[in-house]
């Protein structure tokens, strides 16, 4: 056996056990932080288990409660790590839901002094 | 801490004199310049002749000022030299003046200014802060912010500067005493996984910078490019407040500012949900779960930046914090693209000052972005002309060596305005929101002629602290003298600790006193307060509160004096790291090759994170099945810790997996037992390796026959 194919089968043996997680195929899956928002009198209440539950429905992933933010917001985690096209539908449906007055991603900031000398 | 006394200068007058460096400093005066009629000349006549009724004159001059006045002499242009019963601030000797001037027969009166040269510190590295010195626009180029200019009209008081970054160290040799009690608020990534925080547990009232590294193992999971830890929170602090005329280091923009950290920053940067949190914290506004800030700050540093518009959870911190009265000053980032087509959040939020970055030519730094959604631009420095201030040298863990250093960055930009925006509200803490911004941005500096920014995209200039500062009406209503107090350091953690005796001197009439963070006494007494009162005359005030209940952290108690504030802080002793000695139980007959995991110690007798390293395997804090790591971190107090490693795969096998935390090393060992008869059930995970194993062989097997090859050339 050449050792192109030998290698084929590596990888394809690797990337079938690497795939248990993964539903993307460009960014690193990470667990995706969501910021929520309900419509105010709506009954969703993220912070108890049926809001949860009823919002995990509404996003297709399993989603817990981190903690209740400022202005009514609660700060959602996916339990599982999701790629970015994923990321982008749970967004989605999310919004979608009626009872979401908001929801954007918890995005990360970073500080800008890259260009470090010493 | 007196204003510097002429008599320090006279060595230098001469020299000075020939650099024609002096200018006139906002320093208290005794003396009254007067010209009058010859009929009302207070003492001699032009010709030198006693005036008659001199006395009298006088007398009527002394009760217009309010003042006893005493003739001192008469100067060659025909004017008369007057002196006040003491020293004056400017502002109190220029209405003396005024009130002389309205007299009949009086053609001008005004104080006569003690000249001084520009204040230079005596920080040693402050010849190399170009940033912070005057513009010079021909001959060696420089497009600083004109620091010294502007400390003759102010060198600060103890304005609170919240900086949102990565914590500070507080034990700086160069920030001693400039640290307010801050807050951490990284909080888990999820449940039981802290690695952005770095610290080893989340939300606490420790805003110490732990480090942000990133190593090479670590991209993939945080999801960001390895990199060392930046201290950044700390050279943005030293920017705006390092100890500045000390002796030691750099000079910072405010001499006396007091920076409350705010820890937002770690490992791959911070959470949008974080630090909005930590900005509704710093203004005031109750963050549930969190004790009330009893500094709320006005000013509000973000020298950071995240891709995308702004949401609404930004927009909606702004606003709320904006309703404050605060200024959002924000990195534009360093992307170096337009942020129409770029957009980087907090800097496009509307009501945000948002911050682009020049070079020393007062060129728009290559990395900086730019567009319309840029307020102002400030020195942010480029290769071989960075900014220079307050660090550590740690790769990693800080080293707490009190370095000084170098960074590049619209960050350093931000932090240059935040600076020169502190010394507005020191010199006047009456300002509204809308007269601070206008100042800041109404006052610059002129973009150089051919400057990418001549044309647009960096906002309204180079910040120009000179121009700024001297465009506000100075609130006056201060003591006579600035005032400070020494930073005790190491003092025993939730105790009371008083201050020294500042003394303070009240030229006219009586000022107000509140206090915030601990009480006062006027006079020294013993007898300390928090309620608000007045003061007059001379005196001494002594102020007290109570340490930080945490090791190697800041508590501070600041006095408002009239229009000055004056801090006193206190630095906690250094943190116990070492744990109580703990150990894990020796594993025998164990499956040869497989994963065998240590039983969960708790780890005692620490009071601050401890450094964690491990070799040999893995660790997990909390003994978390999915956040076992070989990285170094962190282990909070009070935390628990496993580790776990894969067994010989040989018979009677030893495997040690070394665990270091605060430096106490333990081991875990397994002895490998028969191997079990062979069951084939080895779950997904085991087919996996077993394929893989199948194949890696295969392959060893085909290269062992070949012969060996060069290795192969890597790029340079």
């Amino acid at each position: 056996m050449s050792n192109t194919l030998i290698g084929f089968f590596l990888a394809l043996s690797l990337a079938a056990c690497a795939s248990v997680t993964d539903d993307s195929s460009t960014a690193q899956p990470a667990l995706l932080r969501i910021i929520v928002v309900p419509v105010p009198g709506a009954a969703l209440d993220p912070a108890a288990e049926t809001g949860i539950s009823a919002l995990s429905r509404s996003a297709g992933v399993p989603l817990l409660h981190l903690r209740s933010l400022g202005g009514g917001a609660h700060l959602l985690v996916t339990r599982e790590r999701v790629g970015a096209a994923a990321a982008a539908d749970i967004l989605k449906r999310l919004a979608a839901d009626p009872a979401v007055a908001m929801v954007e991603e918890d995005r990360r900031a970073t500080h800008q002094a890259p260009g470090e000398t010493r | 801490m007196k204003q510097r006394a002429p008599a320090r200068y006279l060595p230098w007058l001469a020299v000075i004199a020939l650099l024609a460096a002096l200018s006139v400093q906002a320093a208290p005066t005794d003396r009254i310049i007067i010209k009058v009629n010859e009929s009302m000349r207070p003492a001699l006549l032009a010709d030198g002749g006693a005036a008659t009724r001199a006395h009298a004159r006088l007398a009527t001059l002394s009760a217009a000022a309010g003042h006893d006045l005493a003739w001192m002499r008469a100067t060659a242009a025909g004017a008369d030299v007057l002196r006040l019963p003491r020293a004056l601030p400017l502002e109190h000797a220029r209405a003396v003046a005024a009130a002389l001037a309205a007299l009949p027969g009086v053609e001008y009166a005004e104080p006569d200014l003690r000249v001084f040269p520009v204040l230079t510190p005596n920080d040693p590295r402050f010849a190399e802060q170009w940033h912070l010195q005057a513009v010079r626009p021909t001959g060696l180029i420089n497009y600083g912010i004109d620091a010294p200019a502007a400390w003759e009209f102010a060198t600060g008081d103890a304005v609170t500067v919240a900086v949102f970054d990565t914590g500070a160290l507080f034990a700086h040799t160069d920030l001693r005493g400039k640290f307010l009690p801050g807050h951490d608020f990284i909080s888990l990534d999820s449940p039981g996984v802290f690695r952005t925080a770095n610290d080893g547990d989340g939300r606490d009232p420790d805003a110490a910078d732990t480090g942000d590294w990133v190593t090479t193992a670590e991209e993939d999971v945080l999801g960001c490019e390895a990199s060392e830890s930046s201290w950044h929170g700390t050279h943005v602090a030293g920017t705006i407040a390092a100890a500045t005329d000390n002796g030691v280091g750099v000079a910072g923009i405010n001499w006396r500012a007091m920076i409350l950290p705010l820890r937002v920053l770690g490992k791959c940067g911070g959470y949008t949900s974080d630090i909005t949190d930590a900005m509704r914290w710093a203004t005031g506004i109750p963050v549930s779960g969190i004790a009330q800030n009893p500094f709320p700050a006005r000013i509000l540093n973000l020298s950071l930046a995240g891709a995308g518009p702004c949401g609404i959870t930004w927009q909606s911190a702004v606003n709320d914090v904006n309703a404050r009265g605060a200024v959002v000053i924000a990195a534009a980032g360093n992307e170096g693209e337009d942020l129409a087509s770029v957009p980087q959040a907090p800097a496009v939020c509307s009501g945000v000052i948002a911050v682009a970055a020049t070079d020393r030519a007062g060129q728009r730094a290559s990395y900086s972005s730019y567009g319309s959604a840029v307020d102002i631009s400030a020195p942010g420095g480029a290769s071989g002309d960075a900014i220079l201030s307050t660090l550590d040298t740690g790769t990693r863990f800080p080293l707490g060596n009190s370095a000084i250093g170098e960074r590049i960055g619209t960050s350093m930009a931000t932090a240059h305005v935040s600076g020169v925006a502190s010394l507005l509200l020191s010199r006047n803490p009456g300002l509204t929101r809308d007269q601070l911004v206008a100042a800041l941005t109404g006052q610059v500096t002129a973009f150089p002629a051919g400057s990418d920014c001549a044309t647009g995209g960096c906002g309204a200039g180079i910040v120009n602290a000179r121009l700024a500062v001297a465009s506000v009406a100075d609130a006056g209503n201060r003591p006579v003298d600035v005032f400070g107090f020494a930073t005790p350091t190491g003092v025993p953690s939730a105790l009371p600790v008083v201050s020294d005796a500042a003394a303070i001197e009240i030229a006219v009439g009586v000022l107000d006193v509140t206090v915030r963070g601990g009480d006062y006494s006027l006079g020294c007494t013993g007898a300390f307060t928090t309620a608000s009162g007045t003061v007059a005359g001379l005196t001494t005030v002594c102020l007290r509160h109570t340490a930080s209940a945490r090791p190697a952290n800041p508590a501070a108690t600041v006095i408002a004096v009239g229009n000055y504030r004056a801090a006193f802080a206190s630095l906690t002793g250094p943190a116990d790291t070492a744990p109580e000695l703990f150990a894990f139980a020796s594993q025998s007959d164990v499956v040869p090759g497989g994963t065998v995991t240590s039983e969960t110690v708790a780890i005692a007798g620490t009071d601050a994170p401890a450094p964690v390293q491990v070799s040999g395997g893995e660790y997990s804090p909390g003994c978390m099945a999915d956040v076992f790591t070989t990285e170094p971190g962190y282990l909070a107090p009070g935390g628990t810790v496993c580790v776990r490693h894969v067994a010989s795969s040989v018979t009677a096998g030893v495997t040690t997996t070394t665990l270091t935390i605060g430096g106490v090393v333990t081991s875990f060992t397994s002895t490998a037992g028969e191997a079990p008869p062979s069951s084939g059930g080895g779950g997904a995970f085991g087919g996996c390796l077993l394929v893989g194993l199948l194949g890696y062989a295969m392959l060893r097997r085909t290269s062992a026959r070949r012969p060996p090859q060069a290795a192969p050339v890597s790029a340079p």
